[in-house]
């Protein structure tokens, strides 16, 4: 697969996943869904994030921190969607 | 967050904040186009660090996002024990800042080309608050 098109795919499912659940996915479970081995879903969500504008790690790890617009951490900004509070922006 | 709801199409999206200066709460609800509460409705938004700075990778997103908050009032912003006076331009009300993230930056991030395109969208987004009246070093790198 094209390295551009395997990135763009990371930065999707990591957002889709986001929206569905409220949380990123770890790039293990990336893996799971691009039909990847874990280091290259792991590379693939580092490029994601580089190529992206207000997307990063948390400090020296490869959990995502943030994923605008959603964040991967509890803030003050809590969204309530349906009913359901279980995002951060 | 304002832009969270460009991910939930058709679907009402409520925030709940609380203001730095005083603790007490903000709440939004919004759908697709239009924010239908805001209460207080003299909330503001506002970034306590130049975004120029962010857009030139002279700061961190993580910095620069994490600065960008709500407040009660203009006059809750101006109190905030961390307030720097250098920001002031960019305490705008609450419509000013949802229109800067109406754009395709904001709206297009589930498009499939979306990785490819990200920069022109920024640039679209430059004009967007252009046409704001934010055109100045604050906002756009020299």
């Amino acid at each position: 697969m094209k390295e551009t098109t395997l990135v763009q795919r990371a930065y999707t499912a990591v957002l889709e996943h986001f929206v569905k659940t409220g949380r990123a996915p770890h790039y293990t479970e990336l893996a799971a869904t691009l039909g990847l081995r874990p280091e290259e879903a792991r590379e693939a969500q580092r490029k994601a994030a580089e190529a992206s504008i207000a997307c990063w790690f948390v400090k020296d790890t490869d959990y995502v921190e943030s994923w605008a617009p959603f964040s991967n951490v509890p803030t003050h900004y809590l969204v309530t969607i349906n009913g359901d509070p279980k995002w951060y922006g | 967050m304002l832009a969270v709801r460009w991910l939930f199409p058709r679907t009402e999206i409520r925030i709940d904040t609380c203001c730095l200066d005083c603790g007490q709460p903000i709440l939004i609800r919004m759908h697709d186009e239009e924010i239908f509460e805001v209460n207080p409705a003299t909330t503001v938004g506002h970034m306590n660090i130049l975004f120029a700075k962010a857009l030139t990778g002279e700061v961190t997103w993580g910095k620069a996002v994490s600065r960008m908050n709500l407040f009660r009032s203009e006059e809750h912003v101006k109190n905030w024990s961390h307030y720097d006076p250098v920001s002031a331009e960019s305490i705008m009300p609450l419509s000013n800042w949802a229109t800067a993230f109406s754009g395709p930056l904001f709206r297009n991030r589930l498009e499939p080309d979306y990785l490819t395109r990200v920069m022109d969208y920024a640039s679209e987004m430059l004009l967007s608050l252009k046409k704001l009246g934010k055109a100045g070093p604050f906002w756009i790198p020299e």
